[in-house]
């Protein structure tokens, strides 16, 4: 098998860019992402949530824009009737919806810090206040007229989701932003 | 004017001294100092020039109404031009100039304007478009084309930069559960009151310091106040100006972030554009003293008199020694009386009858009285006054400096900008809000309320507004009276004279006068709006601050009206100036745009690719060797792919998986051919319409499964196609049982065309057994892997005409993927081509793009009206039929030869009969290029009646544009291999 390529390696520089001594934001991308969509028949959905509890576990019939993690995955409800796997593919019978791997689809950056929130909302016009977006909420939006997903996985830490294709340029972007606060790239 | 720094007043501190320049010059202030302040410390009067009449100009308020020390800040690529002095805070190495004055503020050649200010009357150069009577009565506008260069050149104030701006500036968002803007009495209660309620509060003040007119106090400590509102839990956010109110309670707000900094830090933005979503406002954003139009009341030394009291109590500047307060309300007796501890003669002139103040024997009330004219040009010498009754009778105060107090303006513009139109307080002469319907509050002297008591309350009511808004309780509200004055405020617009050439100004920014609103009158510019655009008044930053309310009286007066009768202009955003760089944030430079690139863009480039922007994407447009044009290069490309091999970036093609078990159906619905019989493993050509029966796009769907397919779209329509696709499941085919999904960034594709793109194939795949002509025949295709075990997807399919493939791999993979066919292309002498020759064969071909889909076109016009079922009904089925788009004289896909095979022709060239070269002519030619096989240039495009029709006729090639003509050809637009012998190998 290939090795798999970033989108933002060229400019993925490992370290610290500290601003005022302060690091603040700190980011790191998930380079082996894997992404299961899974999509159901609006007659399925209770059948399809009970594959979820059965195969992985999931304790609870996620919301429309809430996750539930687990030790090694995590499920997203986007959207009514579509749900994002992170982490592991399953099977789905046909019957209860459709299936497609999406892993190669985005690239996921991970921004945590004590700003990371502040950083997202120089883009991102969410209100990401914890009463408002708590853990385990999703969004989808835009930064730069690029949709993103976006995963609140505790409360200073955040999965961002950028389509491949403009994951570069909105990195850039990110990184220019981030010069404020001060920033370190880790190695994942 | 002498002004001067006073010990033991003012917030400045003493113990930072900070170095600065004034017009080349080098002086000290302090750090808490504005520039104004340290000019004013100075003792430098002239700061500007005006702008019509060029007259010298000194600092006039102490905030954002500042109209005459507008100043030049920074140099080289960092200049600022119209810069309040007034708002600018002082840092160590600040340089700062005079502007619109040749060759100093302080003598300036341009002053000359102010002796023909007869010529230079509200709409001057309105009247120049008349002509210059009577040489040109009724002949238009000879004399403008004079007059139009003179004017353009002596136009604007201040000069800005040629160079790009090298600041960043940035966008930003927060959300709060009230916003409350201004940080005086009325907007701190407000702010803590609703903090104390534990709701997420934003304050946001436009000064570095808060405290609003507080600050005018001595004894007020700016410091204490900020630390108590954010162990309140109040967001404060200082230096920020909200400049706009929108839909749902939205507020615009520029935050200047390193404007005060002498070296700021290139990490930092310079400025902030903040987009604020509250569910509440609480508009607290005060109040601006007035001036009183009379004779020469703009001379340096001329200012609001609570601007003086600023000075002293926040910047230690005592602004006179000399002082003459004009006023016409209670609001000045406490600055008289401070200015007067401060060490200044003090002389008030009140223009009512009676006011009971106790004031120290040494100020001299003079009630009854006006200010008529102002004594001396570049400072003040004294100040003529008169009774109220009797303006003939003047005496002259010796003085150095007037002050003056035409009463009060609330700052209605924010609230204005929802629409509400502000609503005259006759007893107050003001306009205060009008009735408020969505979840905004006004508080403070912005209500009208005067009185510190009253503000601190209605700031109160305001925060328990909100939250009644809010539903954290229900609480019966009401707001105290606007007002709060002892004695009443009478009214004081103009003192009326006509002393030429000394000028009574309304509006100091764009030098308007009471003479310039009486013209308006006489020809006939009578409502406010009128006015407005031809006086200028209330316009550039100053949008009405100062003047309106003066204007307006003085309109009301001409028509015999009352100012509500009269009306006022509609405040619009920005409240004050917001700079370009700072709507545009972070999209400058490559940022313009979001860039958009294929998995393989860095391989590509280190390939030797040169890249073009198409769309969005960053793209592969031609791979030159050594000295290579574009057109070596892509020629050689092409030669390559016809007799060898090539490869080829197609990654942006628009790529959707269709899955469901009615994805068979869908897909048959949407294409014009058939697809319900297409086997699994195979993929089809199709063409998709629109509701109208036009062509909306071409591409090929894969059946990778009973139930699955991959759709391929052009690279242009790839958005377009997704959501139409979306909107059909989701409002006319909500039965079908269909997912769509983008999988566009999922997969990298690449071309692999040429006669031996199957010897390269089976190099690179894992069996080579697989990559056979019966096996994978034309549209066939085959899930795989690479000989490395990554599993990837092929198809048999052709663009160029030759026998060709794409291959897609998951998108991580696609640099290994162009690694493994780039070697095996290698070996037969192959080339990485790119979007020029891919272009280039696909027109000998004759294929279709985006450029000749163009929207116009039909599957007939474009030739493809075989895979037109007409088994089936699909999008667009009906409408194709339509007579309009059957008609005999449609224009036709063809190819175009020229008749002379050395003449080159461009894309856009209209097809014209030889004898009848004009207008669109009978077609068009959509693309071209140079074809190697044939040796000279070839188009395609549309002509009426198609082939048949223009065979063996010479036509004419005309294209306007470039001057330019040339005989052609009509001929089949298949011009390479059209029994597809090749493709089909």
């Amino acid at each position: 098998m290939l090795d798999r390529n970033s989108a933002i390696k060229e400019k993925y520089k490992v370290g610290k860019c500290p601003f005022e001594d302060k690091v603040e934001i700190i980011f790191s991308e998930n380079h082996n992402l894997v992404i299961q969509q899974i999509a159901s028949w609006p007659d399925e959905i209770s059948n399809l949530e009970k594959l979820f509890f059965n195969e992985l576990g999931f304790k609870q019939n996620t919301d429309f824009n809430r996750g539930e993690i687990l030790k090694n995955n995590s499920l997203w409800r986007m959207e009514p009737l579509k749900w994002w796997l992170l982490g592991n593919i399953i099977d789905v019978p046909e019957n209860l919806g459709t299936s497609l791997e999406l892993s190669h689809a985005f690239t996921s950056i991970m921004i945590d810090g004590e700003k990371s929130e502040i950083l997202l909302n120089k883009h991102l016009p969410l209100d990401l206040r914890l009463d408002y977006f708590p853990i385990n909420s999703s969004a989808s939006s835009a930064i730069h007229h690029v949709s993103i997903k976006l995963f609140r996985l505790n409360e200073k830490k955040f999965n961002l989701l950028i389509p491949r294709g403009f994951a570069l340029s909105i990195w850039e972007i990110l990184i220019e932003s981030a010069f404020q606060f001060g920033y370190e790239i880790k190695d994942n | 004017m002498t002004s001067v720094r006073k010990e033991k007043y003012g917030k400045i501190n003493r113990g930072k001294v900070l170095g600065f320049t004034w017009d080349n010059k080098e002086y000290f202030g302090y750090e808490g100092d504005s520039l104004a302040s340290a000019l004013l410390a100075n003792n430098i009067n002239i700061v500007g020039r005006s702008f019509k009449y060029h007259r010298p100009r000194g600092v006039m308020s102490c905030g954002v109404e500042e109209s005459g020390a507008l100043v030049t800040i920074g140099s080289g690529s960092k200049i600022d031009p119209n810069v309040r002095a007034t708002t600018q805070e002082l840092y160590s190495g600040l340089n700062a100039k005079g502007q619109n004055a040749f060759p100093s503020v302080n003598f300036d050649f341009g002053g000359v304007n102010n002796y023909l200010g007869r010529f230079f009357a509200a709409g001057f150069y309105y009247k120049t478009f008349m002509g210059l009577p009577p040489f040109e009565w009724g002949k238009g506008t000879g004399i403008w084309m004079v007059f139009e260069k003179i004017i353009r050149k002596a136009a604007g104030m201040g000069k800005a930069s040629r160079e790009p701006d090298p600041d960043s500036y940035e966008h930003a968002n927060d959300f709060c559960d009230v916003l409350v803007v201004g940080s005086g009495p009325a907007g701190i209660a407000a702010a803590q009151e609703v903090a104390n309620k534990n709701l997420d509060v934003i304050l946001i003040e436009q000064d570095s310091l808060l405290g609003g007119n507080s600050l005018s106090k001595k004894e007020f400590d700016a410091t204490l106040l900020h630390n108590e509102l954010k162990s309140s839990g109040v967001r404060v956010m200082s230096r920020t100006t909200a400049f706009g109110v929108y839909d749902n309670t939205v507020v615009g707000a520029l935050e200047r972030v390193t404007d005060h900094l002498p070296n700021p830090d290139v990490k930092l933005p310079r400025q902030r554009f903040w987009t604020i979503r509250a569910k509440h406002i609480i508009l607290a954003s005060g109040a601006l003293e007035r001036h009183v139009a009379f004779n020469n009341n703009d001379v340096p030394g001329a200012m609001t008199v609570n601007a003086s009291r600023q000075y002293l109590n926040r910047y230690g500047v005592l602004t006179g020694n000399n002082i003459v307060i004009s006023t016409n309300n209670d609001s000045v007796y406490q600055t008289a009386v401070e200015l007067h501890e401060a060490g200044s003669k003090v002389t008030i002139l009140d223009s009512r009858e009676n006011i009971n103040h106790d004031l120290p024997k040494e100020i001299n009330l003079h009630l009854n009285t006006l200010p008529f004219n102002i004594n001396g040009r570049k400072k003040i010498d004294g100040i003529d006054v008169c009774k109220t009754k009797d303006l003939s009778k003047k005496n002259t105060i010796i003085c150095d400096q007037v002050l003056i107090s035409g009463g009060w303006s609330p700052i209605v513009n924010l609230i204005s900008h929802r629409g509400i139109k502000p609503v005259w307080n006759q007893e107050n002469l003001c306009f205060t809000p009008g009735d408020i319907k969505e979840n905004i509050s006004v508080v403070g002297s912005a209500k009208g309320i005067w009185n510190e008591r009253d503000c601190v309350e209605s700031g109160l009511i305001g925060a328990n507004e909100a939250m009644n808004t809010l539903g954290i309780h229900k609480k019966e509200i009401s707001f105290p009276s606007a007002g709060g004055w002892s004695n009443p405020i009478e009214p004081l617009f103009e003192v009326k004279s006509n002393k030429f050439p000394s000028k009574s100004f309304v509006d100091f920014q764009h030098d308007v006068t009471a003479e310039d609103v009486r013209l308006a009158h006489r020809e006939g510019f009578i409502s406010v709006e009128h006015l407005k655009r031809y006086t200028t008044l209330g316009m550039a930053n100053d949008q009405g601050k100062m003047g309106n309310i003066i204007g307006l009286s003085l309109m009301a007066e001409q028509l015999d009206k009352t100012i509500p009768e009269v009306g006022t202009t509609v405040f619009r955003p920005p409240y004050t100036p917001v700079p370009i760089g700072a709507l545009t944030g972070r999209n400058v430079g490559k940022h313009f745009r979001p860039l958009r690139v294929t998995p393989m863009h860095q391989w590509n480039i280190d390939h030797g690719a040169k890249m073009i922007e198409v769309g969005l994407y960053q793209r592969p447009w031609y791979y030159p060797k050594k000295n290579e044009t574009l057109s070596d290069s892509y020629i050689r490309e092409t030669t390559i792919v016809r007799k060898t091999v090539g490869i080829c970036d197609v990654t942006s093609l628009g790529k959707i998986a269709i899955q469901g078990p009615d994805a068979t159906e869908f897909v048959n619905r949407i294409y014009t051919n058939l697809f319900a019989k297409l086997p699994i493993g195979k993929a089809r050509y199709g063409i998709m319409l629109r509701d109208d029966g036009i062509v909306m796009d071409d591409g090929t769907s894969w059946r990778l499964g009973e139930n699955e397919y991959f759709m391929t779209t052009s690279t242009a329509a790839a958005a377009k196609v997704m959501s139409w696709l979306e909107e059909l499941l989701q409002t006319r085919w909500t039965d079908l049982k269909v997912n769509v999904t983008s999988v566009s960034e999922q997969w990298a594709g690449a071309a692999i065309a040429g006669p031996k793109s199957r010897d390269v194939l089976n190099e690179c795949v894992l069996d080579p057994s697989e990559i056979t002509k019966e096996n994978l025949p034309f549209m066939g295709i085959l899930q795989t892997k690479l000989k490395d075990d990554t599993p990837c997807r092929i198809v048999r399919i052709s663009f160029s005409g030759e026998l060709a493939y794409e291959m897609y791999i998951e998108s991580d993979y696609a640099h290994g993927m162009m690694d493994i066919l780039w070697q095996s292309a290698q070996k037969y002498d192959g080339c990485l081509y790119g979007l020029e020759a891919l272009g280039a064969l696909r027109v000998e071909k004759g294929h279709v793009t985006a450029a000749e889909l163009d929207g116009r076109v039909t599957i007939d016009d474009a030739g493809l009206g075989k895979m037109a079922s007409t088994k089936k009904s699909y999008i667009g089925s009906a409408m194709r039929k339509r007579g309009v788009l059957i008609a005999d004289d449609r224009e036709m896909l063809v190819g175009f030869f020229p008749i002379n095979e050395k003449e080159t022709f461009n894309a856009g060239t209209i097809v014209c009969e030889k004898n009848n070269i004009q207008g669109s002519g009978i077609g068009r030619i959509t693309s071209v290029t140079h074809s190697p096989e044939l040796g000279h240039w070839i188009g395609i495009g549309f002509v009426k009646g198609g082939l048949e029709k223009w065979k063996e006729i010479t036509l004419v090639g005309a294209d306007p544009v470039r001057n330019k003509q040339m005989e052609i050809k009509v001929v089949s637009p298949h011009m390479i291999d059209p029994e597809g012998k090749r493709m089909y190998a």
